[in-house]
């Protein structure tokens, strides 16, 4: 295609140019917004993904009717009972717990059976102080809570009324759920949280992973108040992740949905008013397919320029609700996302051909002589 | 049908909403090539509607319209038509005021898939040129005179070297020394490339230039004169 035809439509652009701007600042939104809502799902999901992956966990069992891992109870006689299936090779559980901390309304307490074994396989990197040790009533603090609490090493806090409990070390992790909790052993965490003898969830390894469906059936069938999932699974199971992951595409379509429509009135009203121009181009020779071409170049200009702009502003934005909000920043990534800029991409290349085919096989649809009249 | 002739047209009638307005009835013409035709008549009488049923910019109810003893109906793409053999020169200018004058030509002449861009641009200078506006070639629309504006829009129409050129009152809008340059270059492209032009006018210095004057009277083509009028004295 021309050069002439590119200069066209970027003057086109500029001709409503005040037009131009709040389409291409729409746009620029609604791709913020879908690249913030797209990174949490995407990014959530990863997390979680990468840590049951990544560490040969093939099974992951929690209550049968919890809807979250913080509402999953088991008690210990059904672990023990669990324990006897043949095929487990190794296995660590987790009792996850919220508390109410000073003025933050709710944080992530993790109670852990092997603190080391967790902390290899969260990557977990002591910043300041000392792992866990020994001692009753230590507490390891993520360091999003650590900063937002003013909390240091040595510093003695109440989670309970009656106890105080000591900060011995910050943590930093690349999952960042867990640096905005707090993290102390399985038994501390059981009384702390007044569950004595429960844990909220068992991680399996098995002997020989080809064997997991096996082993789940097993579970499954026998041990009525427990639900054993496939370690992949997990993500989707949820409760809360579903709902960020689907909140968030449904957002993400609703994105593009709006988009559309912006740059669709945008562009019918452009091609409204130039039908006289239609018609003049078309006296000089120019083919219908030639005039829709100058306004889905039009189109995909104004949607690539906004939706380069939306993803590349929804960077300092995640950045300062990671630095404001923590409670949503555990959901946020920590890196640039690159699956998110490839949906970007394609997102853009359908806001800008649906917002301009219609419009402009509508508007080229004209009586020549009839537009040249047109006043 | 005379064996120069570019367009013929016969029996052509046209009318609008379903009837009740009949624009053109039974027109039956004949365009040389090599020769310029003034249209005439008073307003409303059909010229503009002629113009464009010969542009292909219009439909024709009844008759057919032969272009070098081809009928227009069998044209498959009326676009290639229109880009390679007719130039439109409008009362206004119609130039694009997004362009500058020089884009306004290339706009035309980038359709012509035989000729490169830089070829392209060139023969936008040397028309710009031809039609004493190479100092304009940068200038918007809105930045120019009714008379450049015109003789740019005259430039776009020649670009592509269009063996029938159809002007709908080109100096409609421009004072008598710009008439006067319009009209030279326009006879000079005839003259040069035996190329036609037919122009619907008022204005006596068209008739002037003219070989062949049409009269039109509602709808209907009354008198077609050949002999030159003599109103040279009028330049």
């Amino acid at each position: 295609m021309s050069k002439i035809v590119f200069l066209y439509a970027i003057r086109n652009l500029g001709r409503t140019r005040l037009r131009s701007f709040f389409t291409f600042f729409s746009v620029a939104l609604i791709i913020m917004l879908y690249t913030i809502l797209t990174s949490v799902g995407n990014s959530f999901t990863k997390q979680i993904s990468t840590v049951l992956n990544e560490q040969n966990i093939d099974i992951v069992v929690q209550a049968k009717y919890a809807v979250t891992p913080v509402s999953s109870i088991i008690k210990d006689k059904t672990v023990k009972k669990l324990l006897k299936i043949d095929e487990i090779d190794r296995y660590d559980s987790i009792l996850i717990g919220r508390k109410r901390i000073g003025t933050r309304k709710s944080t992530f307490i993790l109670g852990v059976s092997n603190f080391k074994i967790f902390s290899q396989r969260l990557g977990l990197n002591i910043v300041r102080g000392k792992t866990l040790g020994n001692n009753d009533n230590e507490v390891l603090v993520g360091v999003k809570i650590a900063q937002l609490l003013n909390l240091n090493i040595g510093d003695k806090f109440k989670l309970n009324s009656d106890k105080d409990y000591v900060v011995v070390g910050l943590y930093s992790s690349w999952l960042n759920l867990l640096n905005s909790s707090i993290l102390s052993n399985l038994i501390d965490v059981q009384k702390l949280l007044k569950r004595p003898n429960q844990i909220s969830m068992i991680f399996l390894t098995l002997k020989d992973s080809r064997k997991t469906a096996k082993v789940l059936n097993e579970i499954n069938v026998n041990f009525k108040n427990l639900r054993a999932i496939e370690s992949q699974q997990l993500p989707n199971d949820l409760g809360p992740l579903k709902s960020v992951f689907y909140f968030s595409r449904i957002v993400s379509i609703l994105t593009v949905v709006i988009a559309v429509f912006v740059l669709l009135n945008t562009f019918a009203m452009a091609i409204n008013e130039r039908t006289k121009e239609i018609g003049i181009l078309f006296a000089i020779g120019w083919s219908r397919k030639i005039i829709i071409q100058i306004f889905l170049v039009e189109a995909l200009m104004l949607s690539f320029a906004g939706g380069l702009l939306g993803f590349l502003f929804s960077f300092p934005v995640m950045y300062l609700i990671q630095k404001y909000f923590t409670n949503i920043s555990i959901y946020l990534p920590n890196s640039l996302d690159i699956s998110v800029l490839v949906n970007v991409f394609f997102m853009c290349l359908v806001i800008g051909i649906l917002s301009a085919i219609f419009p402009a096989l509508y508007g080229t649809k004209l009586e020549v002589a009839k537009a040249l009249r047109d006043e | 049908m005379n064996k120069t002739s570019i367009i013929t047209i016969k029996g052509v009638s046209k009318s609008y909403d379903n009837g009740l307005i009949q624009a053109l009835t039974d027109i039956n013409l004949s365009l040389e090539k090599g020769k310029i035709y003034a249209l005439m008549g008073p307003s409303g009488c059909g010229k503009s509607t002629l113009l464009n049923i010969i542009g292909t910019l219009d439909t024709i109810d009844s008759g057919s319209i032969l272009y070098d003893n081809i009928s227009l109906d069998k044209v498959g793409s009326l676009d290639k038509f229109r880009k390679y053999f007719l130039g439109f020169i409008f009362q206004f200018h119609h130039l694009i005021s997004v362009l500058t004058l020089k884009e306004n030509i290339e706009l035309a002449l980038f359709l012509d898939k035989t000729i490169t861009l830089s070829q392209c641009e060139e023969k936008a200078l040397a028309l710009l040129k031809e039609m004493g506006l190479e100092h304009r070639m940068n200038s918007y629309v809105s930045e120019i005179s009714g008379g450049e504006r015109q003789r740019g829009a005259i430039a776009r129409a020649l670009a592509n070297s269009p063996a029938l050129l159809l002007a709908d009152e080109p100096t409609g809008s421009v004072d008598s020394k710009n008439t006067k340059r319009i009209l030279d270059i326009l006879k000079e492209y005839v003259k040069l490339k035996q190329r036609t032009i037919l122009i619907a006018t008022h204005d006596p210095y068209v008739v002037a230039i003219a070989d062949v004057c049409i009269m039109m009277e509602d709808g209907k083509i009354v008198s077609i004169n050949e002999e030159k009028i003599n109103n040279e004295r009028l330049f």
